[in-house]
């Protein structure tokens, strides 16, 4: 089985790629996303669908050119279109003339028995203990990664140099991608931390604009798609704090084995203004925006693909949110377009008016 | 005596404005953009110089905005670049500091901003489509044959302006059709036209948000009196069209590089006005790096690469910030 899966920031080419060839898989990554990548999935995929698809999409042909047989991708069920994504990929890539296979993963709803099925090839006659020993490796890059990235965020507007942190970031990223140690792995995440720390001498309390990134799963986490949006916040001057991240959502998915605390207080949060689940990260979004202000944080921005129904109800919501609380709240919408121009001056514009507030900063002494 | 300039570089219009010490406008140009802004900032510097007298003048700081603020600022060294949404706030609290609403429309987009004691609260900027900006109009003016100045006082003498479809400008453009074969005169279609531009900014761009006077409208369609009636009309209060309602902009980055002076008191970067008989060259490339193929841009100034952007992953960029420093 030559396997591919999609590009996720730097989770599924480490992570993901570390679980299934310790599982015996010969694993092909979809090359990064580029352009070509867009434009495939512009080319093939429905016009009205939303942005992740089409780049998902690009990313399968990319790696079926490449020689991957076997595609894994993940499911979901509930009122937003993901849970079809899979199916309605399959279908093109088909009609496309690929031969492949694909396995997708997804909250065992009814079909238990194909859920284990599929895992049991994936398990590739592995024994017990090695399949969880794999499982166990790969689950420690994920939460390293995200650690070493969500330190990157508090980091990088602090750096003496700029451009440091995300260089320290990327070589500790690649010693993880490296290695099939879990001791190993703690001893990169101590020595990146310790890096970090270096580049930030005499900044380490200086108290930054404070922004929680919200909204859609894919485009908050891919940064070819949401224009390394985390960056740019960084070089203005802000610390981001993710509202969405992996680890959270991987759980969510075993919600089903066992409760999840920290989904449970998001969900009490937004509950005021949304009760109920409006499918994707809809009711996360605004649970998280009512945290952030009650942290005490400066704002929030909203990152969407363009028609994705959970965040446009969100959307809408966050108004009346924002001016309850007096939390500014940002969207961004994203679709194909590959010019910053208009997106770099509503973030500029955005974190003027938050330190304005701030820091009580009239414009114009008088 | 102690000037500060601003350049306001956007799609349509290149501004300049020059301001004193107290915040003064002393000269200001507006002119085309026309797609070729390195041509536009060099012919407005050159008017400038040609306005002012040069021995009186001495430029403690240079500020940029809009969407060539990046370029203008590598261009004429400035000390501040600044968005658009902050420049144009600033401006307009210089003439009241109670305002609370600004309608900016200019060529290719517009904004609104909401203000509060003198701090921008919100802001909208068009995210969809053209239909609220003046580049509709102009497209209009041109099916109409009639110069897009004199646009506003044909719809002032509309005494019954005919309802077009304002939500998109193909739509408007159908309707606006229909209706002249119909018959209906030009004055009244016109006045239709300004109340669907209106229509559509309130619905759109100004979506959600509290419109409270004060009300200041500007940007180069502010000129167009048959637009301002007609927002006086949809909201029933007063619109304040300031006098440089054209250079806003501009006057608000000229305002920024006087407090950049002020809180640094640091040398301005400034090339000075004889930067208009340089020679400026951009040349770009395409790297092949990645099949992002990404179009990278120089910039030189006789014969010196002074800015390249235009990457995704940085490799080649090398900004202003990074040679003046």
């Amino acid at each position: 089985m030559k396997v591919t899966m999609p590009n996720l920031g730097s989770l599924a080419s480490i992570a993901g790629k570390s679980l299934l060839s310790n599982l015996g898989h010969e694993v092909i990554l979809p090359p990064p996303n580029t352009k070509r990548t867009l434009d495939l999935g512009v080319r093939y995929a429905p016009e009205y669908c939303c942005l992740p698809l089409k780049i998902v999409l690009g990313n399968f042909i990319e790696a079926l050119e490449k020689g991957a047989d076997t595609i894994i991708t993940v499911g979901g069920w509930g009122p937003c279109r993901f849970g079809y994504y899979s199916e309605i990929q399959r279908m093109i890539l088909k009609s496309l003339g690929y031969k492949f296979e694909m396995i997708s993963l997804e909250v065992p709803h009814g079909n238990l028995i194909r859920m284990l099925n599929y895992i049991n090839r994936l398990r590739n006659k592995k024994s017990l203990p090695s399949f969880i020993e794999a499982f166990k490796l790969a689950w420690a890059k994920v939460v390293t990664i995200e650690e070493l990235e969500k330190e990157a965020l508090r980091v990088r507007p602090r750096e003496n140099i700029k451009g440091e942190t995300s260089k320290i970031l990327k070589r500790g990223l690649s010693l993880i991608d490296n290695t099939n140690s879990i001791e190993e792995i703690e001893r990169i995440k101590q020595k990146t931390l310790i890096d970090y720390s270096k580049i930030i001498e005499d900044n380490e309390d200086k108290d930054l604009i404070k922004i929680k990134l919200v909204g859609e799963f894919y485009v908050a986490l891919e940064p070819f798609v949401n224009h390394n949006i985390e960056e740019k916040l960084g070089y203005l001057g802000v610390e981001v704090e993710r509202g969405v991240s992996a680890i959270p959502w991987i759980s969510s998915f075993l919600k089903f084995f066992r409760e999840n605390k920290l989904q449970d207080i998001i969900e009490n949060a937004a509950e005021p203004y949304l009760a109920q689940s409006v499918g994707g990260e809809g009711q996360s979004t605004i649970g998280h925006i009512v945290l952030a202000s009650e942290n005490g944080m400066d704002g929030a921005i909203q990152v969407i693909p363009f028609t994705c129904m959970p965040e446009i109800v969100a959307e809408i919501i966050s108004k009346k949110v924002s001016d309850d609380l007096n939390f500014p709240v940002l969207t961004l919408i994203y679709d194909e377009q590959t010019g910053e121009e208009g997106l770099v001056t509503r973030l500029d514009a955005f974190v003027d008016l938050l330190k304005m507030k701030k820091f009580e900063r009239h414009l114009i002494r008088r | 005596m102690s000037e500060f300039l601003g350049v306001d570089v956007g799609s349509i219009s290149t501004n300049l404005a020059l301001i004193n010490e107290k915040g003064e406008v002393r000269s200001q140009v507006y002119l085309r953009t026309q797609g070729q802004p390195i041509e536009a900032i060099k012919k407005g510097m050159e008017e400038m110089r040609q306005n002012i007298s040069l021995d009186s003048v001495q430029i403690r700081g240079v500020g940029t905005t809009g969407s060539g603020r990046v370029l203008a600022g590598t261009i004429v060294g400035a000390d501040i670049i600044k968005n658009e949404i902050t420049s144009q706030a600033v401006a307009t609290l210089q003439i009241n500091p109670q305002v609370r609403t600004i309608f900016e429309i200019g060529g290719q987009d517009s904004k609104i901003i909401i203000l509060q004691n003198g701090i921008v609260v919100d802001f909208g900027m068009n995210t969809i489509c053209a239909a609220g900006t003046g580049s509709f109009l102009d497209q209009q003016a041109y099916r109409l044959k009639i110069p897009i100045e004199k646009f506003g006082d044909y719809a002032l003498q509309s005494t019954n302006s005919v309802r077009i479809a304002g939500r998109c400008t193909v739509f408007a453009e159908s309707d606006m059709i229909h209706k002249q074969q119909l018959g209906y005169e030009k004055k009244d279609i016109i006045a239709g036209l300004c109340e669907a531009l209106v229509r559509n900014y309130l619905n759109n761009v100004a979506k959600g948000k509290k419109i409270c006077p004060p009300i200041f409208f500007q940007g180069g369609v502010a000129s167009n009196p048959g637009i301002r009636k007609s927002f006086e009309k949809e909201l029933g209060v007063k619109i304040s069209v300031p006098e440089h309602h054209k250079v806003m902009g501009a006057i608000g980055a000229a305002l920024l590089a006087k407090e950049e002076f002020e809180n640094t008191g640091k040398e301005t970067s400034f090339r000075g006005f004889n930067l208009v008989d340089k020679e400026y060259r951009t040349k770009g490339f395409e790297c092949d790096g990645c099949p992002n193929r990404c179009e990278v841009v120089e910039i030189f100034i006789e014969n010196e690469l002074v800015a390249r952007w235009g990457d995704r992953c940085g490799k080649w960029s090398l900004t202003y910030g990074q040679i003046v420093t």
